[in-house]
């Protein structure tokens, strides 16, 4: 067993970590204690409220908005962790792979995304989708396809739509992580795979992916808690619309709080919020498996 | 089990914390004004960038100098919002009790206010001046007339419903001029589209334009200001009226026939008024705020073929003919909450901001002032003198005075029945079950 450093005393500990602790608490553990209180008053914004205790949360239950705004959450939810994690894995493959020319460019231009605010990239891709000048459109009409469907205006296809962008920002983000870890495997394991005849595809999915587990699991982690919350790009693109067909969870709070200024309502929605997407990212951690592979 | 020290020290300073800022919250709740009637602090959304604003932004920068010229003893302490983030602004200063002095307000929020003695009446500032009063144009007051009492003071009278129309390409399918009756204005329609034209073009996306700026005066082509009087103040009428749904069956037919660009939900009101410029759309419906960046973004030779007309009367009931939805819409407010010497000061202050410095600005610039601006005819554009000619009769904005809840059933149902996914009597039922 090794010591390099002595721990600090208890006091210094405390000194040191109590700046951090208050700015999180301020920002995060104070409101959520507030909204918690709130859930249960009738508050509009002003200064009169009345305690009316569970009834915000009995009219959720029968808010069918509410629960379509779940659905739509998860639906985008299920299709950007296919599109960022599923994706970001096999352009991370392809990237590990040494016959591929132009590693860095194809890196750096795939994680430039990233680093653009959500806002930015949700215009980008409003003008991506514009039926007239829309460079998607003269793509496929320029390719003698008719009947291009209505990227944004179309209930049937909007939540498609609106999870390409959110997909195509962050995909370098996981692909960085994956690259990272794919770099680490032995190349003596990968060298007699190789010997005894594997496939590409046996590669990757029965050396690689099990190697790489831990930082699979903590992506799709990451991936599912982000998503549940999305709300920018969205906003930026559709603001929910047409009708509610694009409306996620964290837009339909927006909309209550500020939209129809029932704050404490939509303190009762945000609290809902935190349930279900510690009940799905539990869920999903379940299924991922704890120890699996390790 | 024991708690570890460490994990125990964390939960009392936890518990601190959250008593020092539960103080620290209910603390800032009082004022924290100036209070010897030297400043003045005001929230408002008129841009400075004087050369890219519109008439009210520049009509107020000139008043607001003329103010601060006079008075260089006041500080005004003003606040930029843009317009857009300042309704958000608002109802978050609303939640935190801090709002200023002098603010903006529409009458959908006025309840709100005077439930928490965040507004001021105003009648007796206004009946106390009748110089003052005299100024304003006929009715101006009216939407913030609430129990007796003018709770605001209005800067503009527009209408929300202006049709800017092509007058070469009605030509062009065999109408000189615009059409008198619903069922002409239908014919022109499918003219247009059968020419290749976008007959309207709609930028929808923000939800707000097609219920506040087209749907809304079709409803009143059907009824009049009394029907929406007695919903609002909850005497018998509903949402599934028959004018109401007969309004909504209208904007229906007119979806079927290819009155608008398919795109509707996706582009904005900056968007639609770009197909009217480059000639793709025959018509664009916007209130009067699009006359400004029509006679800016259009060519002098376009701007000869640009026309402006109000929607049609639906056939067999040419009394609705004239009345549109409009207003003043936004009114400035003054919060109570101040001492006496501050209070005399904000009045006056209000008194001369929007008072006859900034009709005139107003006007000039192609502003719809509330005050009757004193400005020579023949310096207008044609096309103002265009849209003072229309015969207006205001009735209420929906969107104005009915509570967020409703309204955001009135926006969101809007576009599902642009695109067919509900029926008009669905859309009246929706909004009405919110009521």
């Amino acid at each position: 067993m090794q010591r390099t450093l002595p721990l600090p005393k208890k006091r210094t500990m405390i000194i040191a970590f109590l700046p951090p602790l208050l700015i999180f608490a301020f920002v995060f553990i104070f409101p959520l204690i507030f909204s918690l209180r709130y859930s249960f008053t009738d508050w509009k914004g002003g200064l009169s409220t009345q305690f009316i205790g569970f009834d915000n949360y009995k009219e959720l239950l029968f808010d069918s908005n509410f629960w379509n705004s779940l659905k739509n959450t998860v639906t985008v939810t299920v299709l950007v962790v296919i599109g960022q994690v599923g994706l970001g894995f096999i352009i991370a493959v392809f990237l590990v792979n040494k016959y591929v020319a132009w590693r860095n460019v194809h890196r750096t231009l795939i994680f430039l995304p990233v680093v653009l605010s959500p806002v930015v990239v949700g215009l980008i891709w409003t003008i991506v989708y514009n039926k007239r000048n829309g460079f998607l459109n003269l793509f496929l009409s320029n390719l003698g396809i008719q009947n291009i469907p209505l990227w944004l205006s179309d209930p049937s296809i909007v939540l498609y739509s609106v999870s390409i962008p959110i997909i195509w920002q962050f995909i370098g983000l996981y692909m960085i992580m994956f690259l990272g870890s794919l770099e680490n495997i032995p190349k003596s394991i990968l060298e007699s795979a190789d010997i005894d005849g594997a496939s590409t595809y046996q590669r990757s999915i029965k050396i690689m992916l099990p190697m790489i587990y831990p930082t699979f699991k903590v992506a799709m982690m990451l991936c599912i808690s982000g998503t549940l919350k999305i709300f920018d790009q969205i906003f930026v693109l559709t603001g929910g619309g047409p009708g509610q067909s694009s409306m996620t969870m964290s837009l339909y709070n927006y909309r209550v709080s500020f939209d129809m200024m029932r704050f404490s309502y939509g303190s009762a929605l945000s609290i809902a919020m935190i349930i279900i997407t510690l009940l799905i990212t539990g869920f999903s951690l379940r299924v991922l498996g704890g120890k699996r592979y390790e | 089990m024991k708690m570890k020290k460490q994990t125990r020290m964390g939960v009392v300073v936890l518990i601190i914390m959250l008593l020092v800022s539960q103080a620290a919250i209910f603390a800032s709740g009082a004022s924290e004004q100036e209070e010897d009637g030297k400043s003045i602090s005001m929230i408002h959304f008129m841009s400075p960038a004087y050369e890219a604003g519109d008439a009210n932004d520049k009509a107020f920068a000139a008043s607001m100098a003329e103010y601060r010229e006079n008075h260089p003893d006041i500080n005004v302490a003003d606040e930029f919002v843009q317009h857009d983030n300042y309704q958000v602004k608002i109802k978050t200063m609303i939640a935190s009790n801090t709002l200023p002095n002098v603010y903006y307000s529409k009458p959908d929020l006025f309840p709100l206010l005077r439930e928490n003695n965040m507004i001021m009446p105003l009648t007796d500032m206004i009946e106390t001046d009748p110089e003052f009063k005299a100024l304003f144009k006929k009715g101006a007051f009216n939407d913030f007339t609430f129990d007796g009492d003018i709770w605001a003071i209005p800067f503009q009278l527009q209408s929300n419903h202006v049709v800017y129309y092509n007058k070469a390409m009605f030509k062009e399918v065999g109408f000189n001029e615009f059409p008198k009756t619903m069922s002409e204005f239908k014919d022109l329609v499918s003219k247009l589209r059968n020419a290749g034209y976008i007959p309207i073009s709609m930028g929808n996306k923000g939800r707000w334009l097609n219920p506040s700026c087209i749907f809304n005066t079709m409803v009143y082509r059907f009824t009049d200001a009394s029907w929406f009087n007695s919903l609002y103040n909850d005497e018998g009428a509903t949402f599934n009226d028959k004018p109401f749904v007969d309004a909504a069956k209208l904007m229906s037919e007119l979806v079927s026939l290819g009155a608008f660009n398919e795109d509707m939900n996706s582009i904005d009101n900056n968007q639609q008024r770009v197909l009217f410029y480059n000639e793709e759309a025959a018509m664009f419906i916007e209130g009067s705020w699009a006359l400004g960046p029509v006679m800016d973004n259009m060519s002098e030779e376009q701007l000869k073929n640009v026309g402006l007309a109000i929607l049609p009367a639906i056939d067999g009931m040419p009394e609705y003919a004239n009345i549109v939805a409009g207003g003043p819409g936004w009114g400035i407010v003054i919060n109570p909450d101040m001492s006496e010497a501050t209070k005399d000061v904000v009045i006056e202050f209000v008194k001369e901001l929007y008072g006859q410095t900034f009709a005139n600005a107003a006007a000039a610039n192609g502003g719809f002032p509330a005050v009757k601006p004193m400005i020579d005819e023949d310096a207008l554009h044609p096309l103002q003198v265009a849209y003072n000619n229309i015969d207006f009769e205001f009735a209420p904005i929906f969107d104005v005075q009915l509570p967020g809840s409703i309204v955001d059933v009135f926006y969101n149902d809007m576009q599902q029945l642009l695109i067919n996914e509900i029926t008009p009597e669905e859309y009246a039922q929706n909004i009405e079950n919110v009521r």
